[in-house]
């Protein structure tokens, strides 16, 4: 995935994932929107959001190697982490 | 927005009711409540933090006092455990957490806490607290030792589930598995000591003095541990909703002791027996009593925290049939972790230091399951 042209199906996915697990915040929801250090996603919402991210990248998180709440702040930092931690040749 | 505000007496009630989504039983609640928050050794009342909608608590989460020690001159921290996080499920995924540790950790920073620890936190408040700043020590390394029998009724019953004309004896598997499914603990019900070898005996009942001697007489390398002195001992074991076995090693003055626990509310996992606590004054007394443990009958699966104990002890459990308990990796690893939160903002890693130990660096630690309420 390039970094600069976000994976559309991606982006809706991800999108669809917050939408399920917390309808009210979605109206507001922007690339940039702070979803994390805002408390808009936390506990399973969260977990749930973790689980999908490490089914996406097809890797077990090492939970020492990264901060959340920088790295998955929002829609854009969550899509730019699978892009880079995602292992090569895996269809995601 | 939830209007986040100190637990007072009068909402009691209420908050038991809250907290019994854990096990579903407001007296047990209530009363584990009571010891746990009301009658700390270190603080006497701890603080509790409810988040509450239409003046209803929806959302709560404790703060235990727990004192740590580290270092030659055994110098003590006084420090809060974050434990009972508790959500009602329709306020779930609603930004209460989020809420309520935002508060508490204001609240606390203005009070002046340095520190709040995490040792049993599930999957979910892991990764919740680690997106608010905690920071990952490490995995308390559990070991498991499963009883064959029990595995291999499992593996039976798997098998003749899904065979066509043996699914029908699935049922009788079934019923053989459950009696299979609590230890021969359990069934003790003698309030007397039971001689179970020539220097050790079982009791239902702790010896503080005794135990807190016994941890101060033996040498101590300065890891950050949780104090056991009389007062703790007295007080840790009179955890309502979990019950507790004491071997003692004896000649005549107390040499080692090994605690076992098991839960008490049905809708725990009953099957689980915890090594809990296991201190000796050298490896004859440390072997012998776990020795002393096992021969005390069936246990369905028998756990143990062993990240940090010392290679000989940990080449112990494995000769006698403990393994990695296997919870997974990664996001979900059901095991649990050792968190800390530095309450002062931007606190560096290498700030983070006590009595010369690093509070981030898991071989600073000696922990056991006692300092947890898992065990």
């Amino acid at each position: 995935m390039n970094r600069s042209s976000p994976n559309p199906t991606l982006r809706g996915h991800l999108i669809g994932l917050i939408e399920e697990n917390n309808p009210e915040v979605c109206a507001a929801l922007r690339d940039d929107t702070s979803l994390i250090r805002s408390g808009l996603i936390d506990s399973m919402a969260l977990f749930n959001l973790a689980l999908w991210i490490e089914q996406e990248t097809g890797s077990r998180l090492d939970l020492n190697t990264f901060d959340p709440s920088v790295e998955w702040n929002t829609i854009a930092g969550i899509l730019d982490f699978i892009g880079r931690h995602r292992i090569r040749g895996f269809p995601g | 927005m939830f209007d986040v505000v100190p637990y007072r007496p009068e909402r009691k009630a209420q908050v038991a009711e809250l907290h019994s989504y854990f096990w579903g039983d407001i007296a047990a609640s209530a009363a584990y409540l009571e010891w746990k928050y009301e009658r700390n050794p270190y603080l006497g009342e701890s603080p509790i933090y409810l988040a509450l909608h239409d003046g209803k608590p929806v959302g709560m989460r404790g703060m235990f006092g727990s004192m740590w020690e580290a270092g030659s001159s055994s110098q003590k921290l006084l420090g809060l455990h974050a434990d009972d996080l508790v959500v009602a499920p329709e306020y779930r995924s609603r930004g209460v957490v989020a809420n309520i540790m935002s508060a508490a950790f204001d609240d606390l920073r203005e009070k002046g806490w340095e520190y709040v620890f995490s040792l049993s936190a599930g999957a979910v408040t892991r990764f919740s607290s680690l997106a608010m700043g905690w920071r990952n020590v490490g995995p308390v390394g559990e070991l498991r030792r499963a009883s064959r029998r029990v595995e291999l009724l499992r593996r039976l019953h798997g098998t003749i589930s899904g065979m066509r004309f043996f699914h029908r004896y699935a049922k009788d598997v079934q019923s053989l598995l459950g009696r299979h499914l609590q230890s021969d603990l359990r069934g003790r019900r003698t309030g007397a000591a039971i001689k179970v070898g020539a220097r050790v005996s079982l009791w239902q009942e702790p010896r503080p003095e005794e135990m807190a001697r016994l941890v101060e007489r033996i040498p101590y390398d300065g890891r950050i541990r949780h104090v056991r002195d009389r007062a703790y001992f007295a007080w840790r074991f009179q955890n309502p909703v979990h019950k507790y076995w004491f071997l003692f090693w004896e000649e005549p003055d107390l040499e080692g002791y090994l605690v076992l626990q098991e839960y008490l509310p049905e809708a725990m996992d009953r099957s689980v027996t915890h090594i809990v606590d296991w201190e000796a004054s050298d490896d004859r007394v440390r072997a012998g009593l776990l020795q002393a443990a096992l021969r005390l009958g069936h246990f369905p699966d028998l756990r143990i925290w062993s990240a940090t104990l010392p290679d000989k002890t940990k080449a112990l459990l494995e000769t006698t049939g403990f393994r990695s308990g296997g919870g997974g990796s990664g996001i979900a690893d059901q095991q649990k972790y050792i968190l800390v939160k530095p309450l002062q903002e931007g606190t560096p890693v290498k700030d983070c230091v006590f009595a010369g130990r690093r509070l981030l660096e898991l071989s600073d630690w000696d922990v056991r399951m006692m300092y947890s309420m898992q065990g």
